[in-house]
């Protein structure tokens, strides 16, 4: 579809690194991997399911890690609801010098506690709380078993953990992007000493409100979950969908899709820059990041009607088609933004203001990074060379040059400039996505009957699939099951604001009080993803 | 202008707390009104496109700082922690206030209604205005807030408006 050359942005902050120096041989790893834990369950050779027992849980677990599957996404329960009634609990883990998924698929007894895994990856811990919470699963020795929600029927210890352990509040959070979510901390001479994030005062729970709405009524519920990146969790829904139900999406509307997911990018680092603006107080900046933010919006509400929300996308492809004021608006952002951009960088690069004190704020190292099963920008800030984009491309993603830009002290500096590169890097493809848009269907034939009506299969064999993309804040996946008819098996959400946040106790420890709220607010967390 | 007659001194006193003053200063704040945003949900991004003149032929300037304040426009789903939270930033505000629902998050939960025990945002602070929609557009929000407008103008109550408060008013 795409020939034309790219005016690539000419930016790069340092020479890009290699993931590790060591090539993997999949061939000689895989074989070891069949050999310890038997043949997989599944075929799909890009993400394989391995059963395990009670006994052997902890142990294959680190034999996996120690194997190259370092990176814990999440555990989640795996049921039908229709048959059987047959409990399993997935562990998914992921590698980085293949990138494959694996997940170990536990069946659950009645009455016996499951290992713990906190001591392997501490990410895993809110999981587990938050299993425990849903489905009354339960781990075993003593964690800090905090409620996650609903914490309101409990005594005040519980209501108020980190306030009563003597912690204090960072009062006013406006521009950290946290909202909702509590930052707590303990200082010595003006220090964080301790820090955490408190949890569980604004859980919606999204999982168990979508198990019981159709596949279609699903896409507002999933845009009102992650409401800051909802159309990357859309689109990741519907691949999810698409690929279970064996359907192809029309050129155009694969497309659409991606304008719509740049587009949601831009507005998404948009915003991150609008609160380090606003943390600076630098005024003529904030003013003019608003500015594009609203153009941006504007261009998308002359299509959905609303600056954010009613998502054109549906299951096998978009629901209608593009209007030419909406292209022509998006047309118009995206170049003004390309030449703001550069003024950008070069106010990023003086040495003056903004630029030191954003340099050697909240360092996150490379080993760090792995450990707390980072990604996104912040994992690229550190200078790990990780973009799902590159590593699983999808639609045109393969036809767009697309240059992963990294950085390499990890610190919120950094973090800024692959911010602004990618910015740019989006500006370019919607440009060139917007220059050369396919023409014919823009939905698929084979769910949609030409009275607007979905045909789904009554009846199908039990599937299962994780469906991950790179969202803009980092990973944004679904675990999803089907087995035919207008509900889900079971769904679990993903997003990598989760271990940003539960990374916070880690990385801000040392950073002064003066600049904590700089210091959050540059990891980019979204609150939304987190609590869900 | 109202004054009072003379006292004993020849100086003119001017009422306390009179209705005349009163609407002077409602026509005074309905000028320019200072809403505050309380964020827990997915509205006020579209709460934020008033700020610009695509949506809006008057661009309304949000405040900072709930402080500054006139009107709280409190958005997302209402369980008792985060009514609490409402509660604190409504007594930081500082008089005359008003508060304006927006969406059907503070009224019923939304979609994401039966989880987590949400409840209804006027159990926590009284509600003057409340602009239903999922999420509501931006020029239904701007309706809105014209509503409250007139609301003001036509003798909306300060909110807990005590005895020394009155005081305050006095000129």
């Amino acid at each position: 579809m795409i020939d034309q050359e790219l005016t690539l942005p000419t930016f790069k902050i340092k020479e890009k690194i290699p993931f590790s120096s060591q090539l993997f041989d999949a061939d000689n790893e895989l074989r070891e991997i069949y050999q310890k834990l038997g043949d997989p369950i599944s075929k799909d050779p890009s993400h394989l399911y391995f059963k395990t027992t009670y006994e052997s849980l902890i142990e294959d677990l680190t034999f996996l890690k120690d194997s190259g599957f370092e990176r814990f996404i999440d555990l989640h329960l795996s049921q039908s609801q229709i048959e059987d009634h047959e409990r399993n609990l997935n562990f998914t883990l992921y590698n980085f010098q293949n990138f494959i998924y694996i997940s170990i698929v536990l069946p659950l007894k009645n009455g016996e506690k499951v290992p713990n895994l906190e001591k392997l990856w501490s990410p895993s811990l809110w999981e587990q709380r938050e299993a425990f919470d849903n489905f009354g699963i339960v781990f075993r020795e003593d964690y800090d078993l905090v409620r996650y929600f609903s914490r309101n029927s409990l005594s005040d210890n519980f209501k108020n953990p980190l306030a009563n352990k003597g912690f204090s509040q960072l009062q006013n959070c406006e521009g950290t992007q946290l909202g909702e979510l509590g930052l707590f901390y303990t200082s010595t001479q003006d220090k964080v000493e301790k820090a955490e994030v408190d949890i569980g005062r604004y859980h919606r729970g999204c999982e168990q409100v979508l198990l019981n709405t159709s596949l279609s009524g699903m896409i507002p519920l999933l845009e009102r979950s992650f409401f800051q990146s909802s159309e990357s969790l859309v689109t990741a829904y519907c691949r999810g969908l698409e690929r279970l139900l064996d359907i192809e999406v029309p050129a155009k509307g694969q497309a659409i899709r991606m304008i719509f997911l740049e587009t949601e990018r831009i507005t998404h680092h948009l915003r991150y820059l609008l609160n380090t603006f606003y943390l600076i107080k630098d005024d003529l900046f904030f003013n003019e990041v608003l500015s594009l933010l609203e153009g941006f919006k504007y261009a998308r509400s002359l299509w959905t009607s609303r600056s954010s929300f009613n998502t054109p996308l549906c299951l096998g492809g978009i629901k209608e088609e593009a209007g030419n004021s909406w292209l022509s608006e998006t047309l118009k952002f995206s170049e003004k933004l390309e030449s703001f951009t550069t003024r950008l960088e070069s106010f990023f690069f003086r040495d003056k203001g903004a630029h030191l004190r954003l340099k050697s704020l909240v360092t996150i190292n490379r080993s760090d990074a792995l450990d707390l099963c980072l990604s996104g920008p912040a994992m690229r800030a550190c200078g790990l060379n990780h973009d799902l984009r590159k590593i699983h491309p999808f639609y045109f993603y393969n036809q767009l040059d697309l240059q992963v830009v990294l950085g390499t002290h990890g610190d919120a500096l950094d973090r800024h400039l692959v911010h602004l590169a990618e910015l740019k890097e989006s500006a370019v493809m919607v440009f060139q996505l917007l220059d050369n848009l396919p023409l014919g269907r823009f939905r698929s034939e084979k769910i949609w009957s030409d009275h607007g009506r979905l045909n789904l299969p009554k009846r199908i064999d039990k599937k299962e699939t994780y469906m991950s993309q790179e969202g803009p804040g980092g990973e944004i996946g679904v675990h999803m099951g089907y087995s035919g008819g207008d509900r889900l098996d079971f769904i679990k959400l993903y997003s990598a604001s989760r271990p940003l946040a539960q990374a916070v106790s880690q990385v801000l420890k040392g950073c002064s009080l003066e600049e904590l709220p700089l210091g959050v607010s540059s990891l980019g967390i979204h609150p939304a993803e987190v609590h869900k | 202008m109202n004054f009072s007659p003379t006292d004993q001194s020849g100086k003119y006193q001017i009422f306390k707390s009179s209705d005349f003053l009163d609407g002077i200063r409602r026509r005074l704040i309905v000028k320019n009104l200072l809403p505050y945003i309380f964020r827990t949900s997915c509205c006020h991004s579209e709460i934020e496109s008033l700020t610009s003149p695509h949506f809006s032929e008057k661009v309304i300037q949000f405040q900072r700082t709930c402080e500054h304040g006139d009107v709280l426009l409190v958005c997302g789903a209402i369980n008792e922690e985060i009514g609490q939270e409402v509660k604190e930033v409504f007594s930081r505000m500082l008089f005359p206030r008003w508060v304006v629902a927006i969406g059907n998050c503070p009224l019923s939960g939304g979609p994401f209604n039966p989880y987590n025990s949400h409840r209804p945002l006027s159990e926590f602070i009284p509600v003057d205005v409340a602009i239903i929609g999922c999420p509501p557009s931006a020029s239904d929000i701007e309706k809105g807030l014209e509503k409250l407008k007139g609301h003001i103008l036509g003798g909306a109550p300060y909110r807990d408006l005590g005895a020394n408060e009155a005081e305050e008013f006095s000129v």
